[in-house]
């Protein structure tokens, strides 16, 4: 062999170049070790933007006390915004449970949650709530959650149910999540610039500003905002698609696997605008509360439809899908007293 | 094959645009041929001329047709004739401003001898069409670079290796500077009047770094795919804003557009009114630099661009006997210090430049100056330095390795430090083009030319 040969000359290869890659992978991995640079994430972050990033810094910042039961409401954010954390935290303070909100915008279909239920289940809580909406089965699937974790688990289902078009269609995506999986700075890259930029103004005009609440809507939407969307969805908002199947089915196996872990398993029907029910057929709303009865007692965790909740009026919502204040104080206390009723949790007193 | 490849990069954005490559480089590899073996004067003049024009009409056509258009009907207005300007509005070939200059130089080149045509017309097609510099340049001659296609080349590890560093150079300016600059310096550039001094002055230094890392780090991709495939072309910026006068800044911007106008347009006219002693210069450099401008773009900011360096240049023409005269300081720190202020103002009276050629309209320009001259307030001040900062941390590496390439005389010194140093460059790259690397950014500003 030629001593040029490019393989075969050790001594000619770009080691340097090669260290430095490393390096970069090796650095990324020792910041991700560190608690204090999520919790800096956390507090920088804003709202929906800076979802996915607030999720994983919310769970790697989760301390692991012994004897605290740490309680996760998981889903859309549906479940981002219609608990009142706080407010939960401070009730069942006697009972050594705490709340940690894990919601993140989206449909959280079951595909999504399914992706990330070993992150969960890692971190050993006492109770999962998960809170679900006929658009989490019935609207074609959000790729988003899937670009931020490569979980290879997904694939064959998603070859049985919607077809090799499904993973072709979205190659990009997957690859993306594979590439992102490997490198923090990757994942999130996006947040972590305008988290930077936001500390960055913080400290220009030396005030902490409250970047999560940035995108937080507090004004109700008007009545044409809610004809318009009805007219617009024509009855069809949420349909039979490809991905109901898959969605049923990852929701079986996610149910069953964190049942398994003996972990307590709740889901609710998150409480919709009346005026949403006009956006679709009524049977959709039929299978879809059957099937989550259904599976429920099956798999045997509990399900929290429509008749077991609060009464919630046009009045508690600021648009379709997310309560207001006095909404999100109902739906709140329903949940403290079912928890404590349920004996899910008991007092230290 | 690499024809074919060339031809197909080009034909992914449009291949109807095919044509005017084929036809060009088929016109003047004929031409070239005719030049070299008739000893008819008229005859090779008729073919030089012939190539020019070509070359020019596909230029005019694609590039001037809607400028020439709207000014003639604006003109006429001036006289209560109204007529409506016909606009084509079609789309702008890319890279045609860069291989019709590139097919010219070889007529030219063979017109006055300075290089005998070749036989193959696949060499010559592989010239116009190669596909690094296809789009954006370097606008290279075709004696420096027609030899190199002709003759086999060697590929060697070492310029494999250099040839890559460049690329992830140039990668770096693109996406880490100069797409990040966009995001200041368009914002402020696109916005209505009135303007505050302090913002058009940042605007102005953000863009004075886009403009360059833009362009720079095309050249350095193009040039180190070229060494990666054993091509050497020709180095396009060499540390601009390190110069200390308008002849430097030219000898060391865009050094293959320089060049050109140089050895194809400047000298011939210098030489032609040599009779009028320094104001023939003046007006060779005037004539030059009014076209430079108008070769960026179809627009009056452009054109007053030009003549701005026209008259930069000119100024220095006059005033250098009289500079010549000072006596030279002896003092090294007095020397370095006064070496740093001249860079100084310099890289400001190119950035006032800068200001013509990133406006939006001439009344723009005017109206940021007045605003630098008149409206220079720190008002809003933390807005001021939130781009401040940004302004910093995007240049600051830049600013550090040019410091280091202008003191050791070498582009490539990063590859001859220490081997820690490197390594942490790297990282510090990977981080910075991983975090803050803008991805779907913006086409390079020169493919507009």
């Amino acid at each position: 062999m030629g001593k040029n040969l490019f393989i075969f000359n050790f001594k000619k290869l770009p080691l340097v170049f090669l260290v430095g890659v490393l390096l970069f992978f090796a650095i990324q991995l020792f910041i991700a070790q560190l608690k204090s640079f999520w919790e800096f994430c956390y507090s920088y972050s804003c709202l929906i933007e800076d979802d996915n990033i607030r999720f994983e810094a919310q769970l790697r910042i989760i301390p692991d006390i012994i004897g605290s039961k740490k309680i996760f409401l998981t889903g859309s954010s549906q479940a981002r915004t219609d608990f009142d954390v706080e407010y939960l935290n401070n009730k069942l303070k006697n009972t050594n449970a705490i709340f940690y909100n894990l919601g993140v915008a989206g449909q959280a279909q079951p595909m999504e949650m399914f992706i990330v239920k070993n992150k969960l289940l890692r971190k050993k809580p006492e109770v999962i709530v998960y809170v679900s909406f006929v658009g989490s089965f019935y609207e074609d699937c959000n790729y988003k959650r899937l670009r931020c974790y490569f979980y290879p688990a997904i694939l064959p289902y998603m070859l049985k149910y919607v077809g090799m078009e499904s993973v072709t269609g979205h190659k990009k995506d997957l690859i993306y999540a594979f590439l992102k999986e490997s490198s923090v700075f990757f994942r999130y890259r996006e947040s972590i610039r305008r988290i930077l930029e936001n500390y960055v103004h913080d400290f220009l005009y030396a005030e902490k500003k409250t970047w999560f609440k940035k995108y937080v809507q507090e004004k109700n939407e008007t009545e044409a905002y809610f004809i318009n969307k009805i007219k617009e969805a024509n009855k069809n908002k949420y349909k039979v698609t490809p991905y109901t199947k898959l969605n049923k089915a990852l929701f079986v196996l996610l149910a069953k696997n964190i049942v398994s872990k003996d972990v307590k398993f709740i889901v609710i029907n998150g409480p919709t605008h009346p005026l949403l029910k006009e956006c679709y057929r009524e049977e959709i709303d039929y299978a879809y509360n059957n099937f989550l009865a259904d599976q429920a007692e099956k798999i045997g965790f509990v399900y929290l439809s429509e008749s077991s909740l609060p009464k919630f009026t046009e009045k508690d919502f600021i648009d379709f899908l997310h309560l207001n204040a006095s909404g999100k104080n109902k739906l709140s206390r329903f949940i403290e007293e079912y928890l404590l009723n349920s004996h899910y949790l008991s007092t230290n007193e | 094959m690499l024809l074919v490849a060339s031809y197909i990069f080009y034909a992914a954005w449009d291949w109807r645009f095919l044509s005017i490559l084929f036809i060009i480089a088929t016109v003047d590899y004929f031409c070239g041929l005719k030049i070299y073996e008739s000893g008819d004067e008229r005859i090779r003049n008729f073919f030089l001329i012939l190539s020019i024009t070509v070359n020019l009409c596909f230029l005019g056509f694609f590039k001037y047709f809607d400028f020439f258009s709207t000014n003639l009907a604006a003109f006429l207005g001036h006289f209560s004739l109204k007529i409506h300007p016909l606009i084509l509005k079609i789309a702008l070939p890319l890279g045609i401003s860069f291989y019709t200059f590139r097919s010219m130089s070889y007529t030219i080149d063979v017109y006055t001898g300075k290089m005998k045509p070749t036989r193959n017309y696949l060499d010559y097609a592989l010239f116009v069409a190669f596909f690094p510099v296809l789009l954006a340049g370097p606008i290279t001659k075709a004696s420096d670079f027609l030899p190199q296609i002709i003759s086999s080349r060697k590929l060697n590890l070492n310029s494999f290796y250099e040839g890559c560093y460049l690329m992830f150079w140039g990668l770096f300016q693109k996406v880490f500077i100069a797409d990040n600059l966009t995001k200041i310096a368009d914002p402020l550039f696109n916005s209505p009047p009135p303007y505050n001094g302090v913002m058009i002055l940042l605007a102005i230094y953000a863009f004075a770094f886009q403009i360059y890392c833009d362009f720079a780090g095309y050249s350095n991709i193009a040039r180190g795919l070229s060494k990666c495939m054993g091509f050497d072309i020709v180095v396009n910026f060499n540390l601009p804003y390190f110069s200390t006068n308008p002849k430097e800044f030219w000898r060391r911007w865009h050094i293959s557009l320089s060049t050109w106008l140089h050895d194809y347009l400047f000298s011939p006219i210098a030489f032609s009114k040599r009779g009028w002693g320094k104001w023939g210069v003046i007006f060779a450099l005037m004539v030059t630099f009014i076209l430079c401008g108008f070769w960026h773009g179809a627009a009056w900011t452009f054109i007053i661009w030009g003549a701005y360096q026209g008259i930069l240049l000119a100024t220095q023409v006059l005033l250098e006997p009289r500079f010549k005269k000072m006596p030279l300081q002896k003092n090294i720190f007095v020397k370095k210090i006064w070496f740093f202020i001249k860079v100084v103002f310099f890289f400001h009276l190119v950035c006032f430049g800068w200001l013509l050629f990133r406006a939006q309209s001439l009344t723009q320009a005017y109206r940021m100056t007045e605003a630098l001259i008149c409206n220079f307030k720190f008002t809003n001040g933390s807005e001021i330095k939130f781009i401040s900062i940004s302004l910093i941390f995007y240049t600051c590496i830049l600013i550090i390795i040019q410091i280091f390439q202008f003191l050791k005389n070498d582009h490539l010194f990063i590859l001859k430090t220490k081997p820690a140093l490197r390594a942490a460059f790297y990282v510090v790259c990977f981080c910075l083009l991983t975090i803050f690397g803008v991805s779907g950014g913006k086409e390079f500003i020169y493919f507009q030319f």
